[in-house]
């Protein structure tokens, strides 16, 4: 029986408690009265997930089966979610590759002559031949990456792209097929089947109309409407547990009070280690970790039904409900995230994780009163992988010094970041961020920096947090009193216990 | 390296130990040298037990018992009282080394059923004349769960087949040939002995494309 979420008040007892300072972790003593958010503990697994694979395509929702629907089918399109998520990586064999066998498996019972299995990886880079043999398994990237029928998605190649509809364009493979069965691995509210198919494999025109700042939130509707006419479409999501950390880093799993010796032991050496060993070292303590998924469930079938089916469920798994808005919310980015695969994590990513990705994980609400103020753990090293985060260096290095305005950047720079045809050399061949990676992770913060009166960076380089438009603070108390002009000496203070799960926050009625 | 395909010893590759279940389960294996249960060792997780037939060589300088498949008599109540407390059993159900595979005895099959274990087919391919530069591909199929011996018997020969086509070509491919009917033995028609040996060693194919044809097999 997994245990719900739940908010503890800390007092005068309390020990030190966890938080998050990607990469890496602080255990920090809050302030009396700190209201700490839990997260809920993963719900059951399915028993066996084989057969909760078999049994979906069987019994899909609001579809034939799919060995029905295979039946004449003769150029097939898979669509499969990127390495991006879950992230960290799953530990084990991925279960990409068991669904995508057995998928196959009818497929090859129903002659279907032509497959193509294509990363939905949008603007986001490509994966490396390795990391596609680890994610689709031995057997199916043996099988179809050296006939070029496995390979990621180039949202700028304009020759590969099919054009729907105006504004609307999507891989050929998907564009060309007979059916298109979309992959969809997800465990957290807001990566949704649909999703997968409007970004992750449209061309970069319509892609970015749903990335853009401030997009109309009717495009996504429309695109996936456009791609559902155009190809049928089978929709399978597996709903993912959060995930727990193996080996040395389990501790990180536990909650604080449930801690034994080994993981105490185990704590007390990663601080001392992520105090005296250099930025790479630290890094490489967390980079290659990967955590135990379980599986929740297999949803098939059409892709509204499967999308609520699978809404419903981690709604289940991930709220948490509080009273009111806090004046203070404090938070830091997870050690890898998805826009940081096999990278260092830069000042953008910390960024967008502690602003768009945990401010944003809420139902309506967000867990800070407008005006409050978000404290955020991260060193904000200036630190960007030469190999994937090309532009985003760029942007760090040249934009963000001339202004931090999103309307700004977006009528004077975006231009730029979306037609340099070194960036999209980049994209295209040598597995780096799109172009315009950096520019969707700034706007992704836009909603928290209107929000908030203001955000302190506790532990940053004062450099990287004044370059992106915020405060540093050395200290927990520093940030509090730097945030007293602002929310008074006694405000009220929520933390959000996230590693290595989000917290959707439900109920915030004052 | 991942669950999915792991290093052993130099030039010994296995592939699909993700497959193979906790708990008991009875390894039927193809039998193309004497060393093949050391090939094996370490593959799984836990201790392994390993049969083999009166006049097999395989492991006997191990001191592996042997057995008459025909005439297990009571070594096989201890075999499978082995198997439900968890152990695993690697047999050879083709009884003596070659470089076809052949027809499979129904004694692992009998223990399987006997102790209610799935089979987990294996297939070796590479090994037969493997000398200063081994590549040895072992590949784990999906479990076959217990059932009358003479059908399951027949189907882990089947899923054998398929593991060392899979091998030599590809996963796709094996699936397409047994979606037609066909079957996607390599075995070569000719009783020519290195032309057998030829087919054993011969390199895997990469993707699926039919091989252009060519003068030598």
């Amino acid at each position: 029986m997994s245990r719900p979420g739940f908010l503890l008040e800390t007092d005068e007892r309390t020990p030190e408690l966890l938080v998050p300072a990607g990469p890496g972790v602080r255990m920090q003593r809050m302030p009396r009265g700190t209201e700490v958010l839990y997260p809920s503990e993963a719900l059951d697994r399915v028993p066996d997930s084989l057969e909760a694979i078999d049994k979906a395509l069987a019994t899909p929702l609001g579809s034939a089966p799919l060995r029905t629907r295979l039946a004449g089918v003769r150029r097939l399109a898979l669509v499969v979610t990127d390495s991006a998520r879950p992230a960290p990586a799953m530990a084990g064999s991925d279960i990409r590759a068991t669904v995508l066998e057995r998928i196959l498996e009818l497929a090859a019972t129903a002659r279907v002559d032509e497959v193509t299995v294509l990363l939905a990886n949008g603007l986001r880079r490509k994966m490396s031949g390795s990391e596609l043999q680890q994610l689709t398994g031995e057997r199916v990237h043996r099988s179809f990456f050296h006939d070029g029928k496995l390979f990621s998605h180039d949202a700028t190649q304009t020759r590969s792209l099919t054009t729907l509809a105006d504004g609307v364009s999507v891989n050929e493979a998907v564009g060309q097929a007979d059916l298109v069965i979309n992959l969809n691995v997800t465990g957290e509210l807001g990566h949704t089947n649909g999703r997968q198919l409007t970004r992750g494999i449209t061309g970069q025109q319509t892609a970015w109309a749903q990335l853009g700042l401030d997009p109309d939130p009717a495009t996504e509707d429309r695109v996936l409407a456009e791609i559902t006419s155009a190809v049928p479409v089978f929709a399978v999501d597996v709903v993912l547990s959060p995930g727990v950390w193996t080996g040395p880093l389990r501790f990180l799993s536990k909650r604080e009070w449930e801690w034994q010796l080994q993981d105490r032991a185990a704590a007390a050496a990663v601080q001392r280690a992520l105090t005296i060993a250099p930025r790479q070292t630290r890094r490489r303590l967390f980079a290659g970790a990967t955590q135990d998924y379980g599986v929740l469930a297999v949803h098939a079938g059409g892709i509204a039904e499967v999308t609520g089916r699978t809404t419903e469920l981690l709604s289940a798994q991930q709220s948490v409900e509080v009273v009111g808005q806090s004046d203070v919310l404090i938070t830091g980015p997870a050690s890898t995230t998805e826009h940081n695969v096999d990278a260092v994590m830069n000042p953008l990513v910390a960024a967008w994780d502690c602003l768009a990705h945990s401010f944003g994980s809420h139902a309506g609400t967000p867990a800070v009163r407008p005006g409050g103020v978000m404290i955020c753990f991260a060193p904000l090293a200036q630190a960007f992988s030469a190999r994937f985060d090309t532009a985003a260096a760029d942007f760090f290095a040249e934009v963000l010094p001339e202004t931090t305005d999103a309307t700004v950047i977006r009528d004077r720079f975006e231009a730029r970041f979306a037609t340099d045809e070194w960036y999209r050399h980049q994209y295209a061949t040598q597995g780096a961020h799109h172009g315009l990676h950096p520019l969707e992770l700034w706007y992704a913060i836009q909603p928290a920096v209107r929000h908030c009166s203001d955000i302190i960076w506790v532990g940053a380089d004062r450099a990287a947090a004044a370059r992106l438009g915020f405060r540093a603070a050395s200290t927990l108390a520093d940030a509090l009193e730097i945030a007293s002009a602002q929310v008074g000496r006694t405000p009220r203070i929520r933390l959000l216990h996230t590693p290595p799960v989000r917290v959707q926050v439900t109920e915030a009625t004052a | 390296m991942s669950g999915i395909c792991r290093a052993g010893a130099r030039g010994v590759t296995w592939y699909g130990t993700q497959r193979v279940p906790r708990g008991g389960a009875v390894l039927v294996s193809n039998h193309p040298t004497d060393h093949d249960a050391r090939l094996l060792a370490g593959a799984v997780a836990g201790p392994i037990l390993v049969i083999r037939q009166l006049g097999d060589r395989v492991g006997r300088s191990w001191g592996v018992r042997a057995m008459d498949f025909d005439h297990p008599g009571a070594q096989a109540d201890l075999i499978v009282l082995a198997l439900k407390r968890g152990l695993k059993v690697l047999t050879f159900p083709e009884q003596e080394p070659g470089p076809t595979l052949r027809r499979f005895h129904e004694y692992p099959a009998e223990l399987a059923e006997r102790a209610r274990v799935p089979l987990v087919p294996v297939g070796i391919r590479g090994a037969y004349a493997a000398a200063t530069d081994p590549d040895i591909r072992i590949r784990f199929g999906e479990p076959i769960p217990a059932g009358t011996p003479s059908t399951t018997t027949v189907a882990a020969h089947a899923a054998v087949m398929d593991l060392l086509a899979e091998d030599s070509t590809s996963w796709w491919q094996v699936q397409q040939v047994r979606a037609r009917g066909e079957d996607p033995s390599e075995a070569v028609e000719s009783g020519a002995n290195w032309l057998r040996v030829w087919a054993q060693t011969a390199a895997p194919r990469l993707g699926h494309t039919p091989p252009t044809r060519r003068i030598w097999r």
